[in-house]
């Protein structure tokens, strides 16, 4: 791993026009990640993860308007005009999804869908097409490929849909593959083979893996870095390690107490009281004083910018200091 | 990788669609009766005892009898050979207008649904105004305007036809374009004209296959319409709506000379219509996928 920063995001701020009103859904993030390096984004649903994930590809609907910098290899990804932005979805960016039951087009045999991804981006081969899309689904471990690559997705299992999901993905060798709750929609079981077939491919190919999840099984897992992220806004961001053993933010705090260990001592499970707040309206200052033990009268007012706790472990919280 | 391994495996949509299809016993009994249609079409010139224009004046109004299966018409026309013939007319004109519509209501619904907005907002303002005429009383007005002609007719009724397609695929569009999978599509770099195209469309398809086959025999009704009101085909061409319409002053002394060309456009007509019931049935129940 180099220390070099392949997508660097500055100062992210997505609203959604809604009928009731302007919905602020990313309040102003920043985060980077660095080539060969797997950052988790963390967070319960709603706040904001997926929008992250589908912003860099502008994938969002029409109704989202969004501002900052997503740099990407140094280009502004949210300045490039749709057209040269193709050229980069899938190829230099891939992305799987949560639902790999729908992901796939239902008339289309796998072998022709995965074909696709070597005519739009017009990639170099060394067989016939075929022959490629069969090699990348031997990658991802799918059995039997060769009769795979006349199957309609209809007739898969998930696990095996999202194993398909990624075999396209590794088509045109992107540096950074987004993965939105790969695992989600899965059996636990398959998701451990997911997760692990993941990582085999992250040291194969040197990709950089962006991962969201609410899980943090997941990304203690897969991840070197890992984001907590609270009501659109980033709450701690540091290595796996430092966050889970050494949390700084009490909505960190919070959420790993709500946690089920699975050892011995029977401890009651915890809860953050109250609610995540409305995004039309959102609490002003610090997202999370409505719900925080410890706020005090300047959380209520300013967004807390980050303290260094150590080397890469910051936490956005009035608590800690900062002037 | 032969052929026949690809079909133990891929069961593709349309295969089971012709499972289920193949046990609904009006939709074959409809399919048969097209064959017998397509195949009287194209045998016309060797089936037919005589031209369908061939005149027999010593023989005009003649009641069926073996040298003239069907009677005669009153310039002594072998009605048999009219009535033959008359199916190439019926099912060209049934099948034009409803590709023609097909592909005019297609694009317009697939756009209307995928960009949305002002675009959508037009799109659908227009299919109102057609929808709100019947389909004859609109398709009348615009043969005045080209004039009567078996061509204008087909163009004024595809013309009236394709809003229904427009609607019904911008229905069908709305929903597709939420699947996963054409987010994921965008997220691999397609176009939107590849994503429509390729993505959405065969995705609709079996909707639109459904609206066709119904979409057929109406066609093939207003056409009859249109003739038989002396908009459409011209005399001496052998139309079945064409042949009612001179029909109808001899009802009392020729009768027959209506019936035939009834029961031919019934015959079409209840051919389509049976084939598209099944299809719906088949491919409605469950959608796989």
């Amino acid at each position: 791993m180099n220390n070099e920063i392949l997508l660097k995001i500055e100062d992210l701020y997505v609203n959604f026009r809604t009928d009731e009103g302007i919905a602020k859904v990313i309040d102003g993030i920043s985060l980077s990640i660095r080539y060969g390096e797997v950052l988790a984004l963390m967070g319960e649903t709603g706040c904001g993860k997926s929008t992250v994930a589908k912003s860099i590809l502008r994938l969002l609907p029409k109704n989202a308007e969004v501002r900052g910098k997503i740099l990407f290899k140094g280009t502004n990804l949210l300045d490039l005009p749709e057209s040269e932005l193709r050229k980069i979805r899938g190829k230099e960016i891939g992305m799987i999804f949560q639902e790999p039951l729908t992901a796939l087009n239902p008339v289309f045999t796998i072998g022709n869908q995965m074909s696709e991804m070597f005519k739009i981006h017009k990639l170099r081969i060394k067989r016939t097409i075929q022959e490629e899309v069969i090699e990348l689904l031997k990658n991802v471990r799918i059995p039997d490929p060769q009769r795979r690559y006349y199957s309609y997705p209809f007739e898969l299992s998930g696990g095996m849909r999202q194993r398909v999901m990624i075999a396209m993905m590794l088509a045109g060798r992107p540096s950074l593959l987004i993965a939105d709750e790969p695992t989600s929609a899965l059996d636990v079981t398959i998701q451990a083979q997911i997760l692990k077939l993941l990582m085999d491919l992250r040291n194969k190919y040197n990709m950089s893996i962006l991962i969201i999840t609410h899980d943090p099984g997941v990304v203690a897992e897969m991840a070197d870095r890992v984001a907590i992220m609270y009501a659109g806004q980033i709450a701690e961001v540091g290595p796996v390690r430092d966050i889970f053993l050494n949390p700084q933010h009490p909505y960190t705090r919070g959420l790993l107490r709500a946690l089920p260990l699975g050892h011995k001592e029977e401890r009651e499970l915890e809860n953050i009281p109250g609610r995540v707040p409305n995004l039309i309206n959102p609490p002003p200052g610090c997202r999370f004083h409505p719900r925080c033990p410890y706020a005090m009268e300047r959380c209520r007012k300013v967004k807390p910018k980050p303290v260094v706790i150590s080397d890469e472990h910051y936490v956005f919280c009035h608590l800690l200091g900062g002037e | 990788m032969t052929e026949k391994k690809r079909k133990a495996v891929g069961v593709s949509m349309w295969k089971l669609t012709w499972r289920r299809f193949r046990k609904n016993k009006l939709g074959m009994a409809g399919l048969v009766m097209l064959c017998i249609i397509v195949m009287v079409a194209v045998l016309a010139p060797v089936i037919a005892p005589y031209s369908p224009i061939e005149q027999h004046l010593e023989d005009r109004l003649q009641p069926p009898s073996p040298k003239y299966l069907f009677g005669t018409d009153e310039l002594g026309r072998d009605i048999f050979s009219r009535v033959l013939y008359g199916s190439r007319i019926a099912l060209s004109v049934g099948v034009l207008v409803a590709l023609i519509s097909a592909a005019i209501g297609v694009t317009l619904g697939l756009v209307s649904g995928y960009y949305g907005g002002i675009v959508d907002e037009v799109i659908m303002r227009i299919v109102d105004i057609v929808w709100s005429f019947p389909s004859l009383i609109l398709a009348l007005a615009i043969v005045s305007v080209l004039g009567p002609g078996l061509i204008n007719a087909m163009i004024a009724i595809a013309l009236t036809m394709w809003a229904s397609y427009a609607r019904i695929v911008r229905g069908e569009t709305l929903s597709v374009r939420e699947e996963p999978y054409i987010e994921a599509a965008r997220a691999i770099g397609e176009s939107d004209i590849r994503i429509l195209f390729s993505y959405i469309l065969p995705n609709v398809m079996s909707s639109i296959l459904v609206l066709i086959t119904y979409n057929i025999p109406s066609a093939i009704i207003i056409a009859s319409s249109l003739s038989f009101l002396g908009l459409g085909a011209q005399p001496p061409t052998p139309d079945w709506g064409l042949m009612l319409s001179t029909a109808r002053t001899y009802l009392t002394i020729a009768p027959w000379y209506s019936i035939f060309p009834g029961i031919a456009i019934m015959f079409t007509v209840l051919a389509f219509n049976f084939i598209g019931d099944g299809l719906r049935d088949a491919i409605q129940p469950e959608r796989v996928g």
